[in-house]
């Protein structure tokens, strides 16, 4: 049977292995990159991972261990992450021009086409390339559909005789993969339906595959269920997006590196994290109708808990910064309660168009020229001379209390030029 | 206007009567065709970008890092403070000055590949080569292609 060919390749470790490549000394030392402020584990390399260290695991929790086996933590470096990530793609890039980036660490090729008994020594090629020219390290799995590039990939990593590269084009490769996938581990089921598939009966990716009562997963799982069926039946439903589809939701939110009392405090925290929002909302070309905030005490600590999320919708579409802070504002007034211990906000703006086919509401305040004039001067501004040159005044002028807490983060070795690393 | 001059000749060639003199005619054709007075030549598709530092030294921005150099091992080929570019993708080691993965950190050398060790040299001869039976403990992380730094 021919058809389709798709790759996933996918960067092992993706933060640890940035951190690496200018550190050749943890090369074979346990690595781990925390989340922002240095809260969870976001990032392990396999040797971390044997110390039984879990995603998303606390690192004051494991802290110990890591002291213990020396594991080198590091803070996120996303300037760092973001620069090698784009490297990474636009390597890819030269392989095949259907590309989609999936996420920061993953690619989908669509390398239909291409001969099929050489499909493995290419996709060694690529992983060769991929390797030298940025020095991250990548698994491939290939198979005719996107779910099933997936599970090749997750042999691929997990089995080191493949050398990282695995597909499931071939019916043996096909059929013993399948068996040994555990259902929970098939893409876009996740924990809480392999639940419900064990009721079935259903316990690994062929047996799903193989269930014959249709009706009955489209009714349990929805219809991406049943896609994901047909994916598992090599009947491809999700196809290769090459355009990053814009983003329906924009969010953005921190933990505080200290605690915050004060609803002034809070009010600059919101405020940047809007225009951080706003900033993302006006690159894609986007307007968007409702604003969502949420605040929150510290849950690992044993203080008096407070979490509350409140949303309004715009009286018109608007990426007018001061318009979106002003309804952060408002909502902030309605949840507030002062003597909690606050230790994250964050922005979600919502209902996002595109600027050009919003509708403009009768009454309501749309963005004039100026706004949208003095909006793009501000991007033009900060982009050239660096973030926060131009900013709302009531984003605040202290050496923000609130701001992350990085500790270990590592130099800035590819995006500025007084942290190049001496050779 | 100016489709039908083109399609009926006479229409921009009009006549215009000049006086005459010494019995000769004096008539010559007019053109009527717009004339551009500006410097000729010049279009938009020849306008070409400045030069730029990283189009001659960045041949492959994606594979490209840069670093600064330490110490004075490679002089007179490289001094200290040096900005140091690094292309990965670069696959012909022999002879050329290299950033390598060494020993826990990252050094710059002249690499030679011999038949039966890898000789890792300093341009100061100051400096002893490195020679290793064994490239194990050796990783390649790119070739210096170039080298950028302030004039004192």
């Amino acid at each position: 049977m021919s058809g389709k060919i798709i790759a996933l390749v996918d960067c092992n470790a993706f933060y640890c292995s940035c951190e690496r490549l200018f550190r050749p000394d943890l090369l074979h030392r346990p690595v781990g990159v925390l989340s922002n402020n240095d809260g969870c584990f976001v990032s392990r390399t396999n040797e971390l991972k044997a110390l039984g260290v879990a995603m998303g695991a606390p690192y004051f929790q494991v802290k110990d261990i890591c002291d213990k086996h020396k594991v080198a933590v590091f803070s996120a470096n996303f300037s760092l992450y973001t620069n090698m990530s784009d490297r990474v793609m636009n390597t890819l890039f030269h392989f095949t021009p259907n590309l989609e980036v999936y996420s920061v660490d993953e690619a989908f090729l669509d390398l239909t086409g291409f001969d099929e008994k050489q499909i493995e020594a290419h996709c060694k090629l690529i992983k060769e390339t991929v390797e030298r020219n940025t020095g991250i390290p990548v698994g491939i799995g290939v198979g005719r559909t996107k779910v099933l590039a997936k599970l090749a990939n997750r042999i691929a990593k997990k089995n080191p005789a493949t050398n990282g590269v695995f597909s499931v084009l071939t019916k043996n490769n096909l059929e013993s993969a399948l068996s040994s996938i555990e259902i929970g581990d098939v893409w876009g089921i996740g924990r809480q339906n392999s639940i419900k598939f064990k009721a079935l009966g259903i316990k690994t990716a062929k047996e799903f595959r193989d269930y014959p009562n249709t009706k009955l997963i489209q009714a349990q799982f929805t219809k991406v269920g049943r896609m994901i069926q047909d994916e598992l039946r090599e009947i491809s439903c999700f196809l290769i997006n090459e355009e990053t589809p814009k983003k329906k939701e924009i969010m953005s939110s921190r933990t505080f590196g200290v605690p915050i009392y004060d609803k002034r405090s809070l009010q600059e925290a919101l405020a940047s994290y809007a225009s951080l929002a706003c900033e993302k909302l006006r690159s894609q070309a986007s307007v968007c109708n409702e604003v969502e905030i949420y605040i929150r005490t510290n849950p690992f600590k044993e203080i008096a808990q407070y979490v509350k999320v409140n949303s309004k919708r715009l009286d018109s579409a608007t990426c007018d910064t001061r318009k979106v802070i002003r309804a952060t504002f408002d909502l902030l007034d309605e949840i507030f309660i002062s003597g909690y211990e606050y230790k994250k906000v964050g922005v979600r703006l919502m209902r996002i168009q595109d600027a050009s086919e919003h509708q403009i509401s009768l009454f309501g305040e749309y963005d004039t020229e100026e706004d949208l004039k003095l909006m793009k001067i501000m991007d033009r501004i900060n982009a050239k001379e660096g973030d926060e040159t131009l900013k709302i005044a009531a984003c605040g002028t202290n050496k923000k209390a609130w701001f992350m807490k990085q500790t270990q983060r590592s130099p800035r070795y590819v995006t500025g030029w007084n942290e190049l690393l001496k050779i | 206007m100016h489709d039908q001059s083109i399609l009926d000749p006479n229409s921009y060639l009009s006549k215009i009567e000049l006086p005459r003199a010494m019995g000769e005619d004096f008539s010559r054709p007019v053109f009527l065709s717009p004339l551009t007075c500006g410097l000729f030549g010049i279009s938009e598709d020849e306008i070409e970008d400045y030069q730029s530092l990283d189009s001659l030294f960045v041949k492959n921005r994606f594979n490209t890092f840069f670093f600064k150099a330490a110490g004075d091992s490679m002089e007179p080929t490289i001094y200290q403070g040096q900005i140091l570019v690094v292309d990965r993708s670069k696959t012909h080691f022999h002879g050329k000055v290299c950033a390598i993965a060494y020993e826990d950190k990252i050094i710059c050398k002249r690499v030679f590949i011999r038949s039966h060790s890898l000789v890792l040299s300093s341009d100061n001869k100051k400096y002893r080569d490195i020679v290793l039976e064994n490239s194990d403990s050796v990783k390649f992380w790119g070739v210096v292609v170039a080298i950028a730094g302030f004039v004192e």
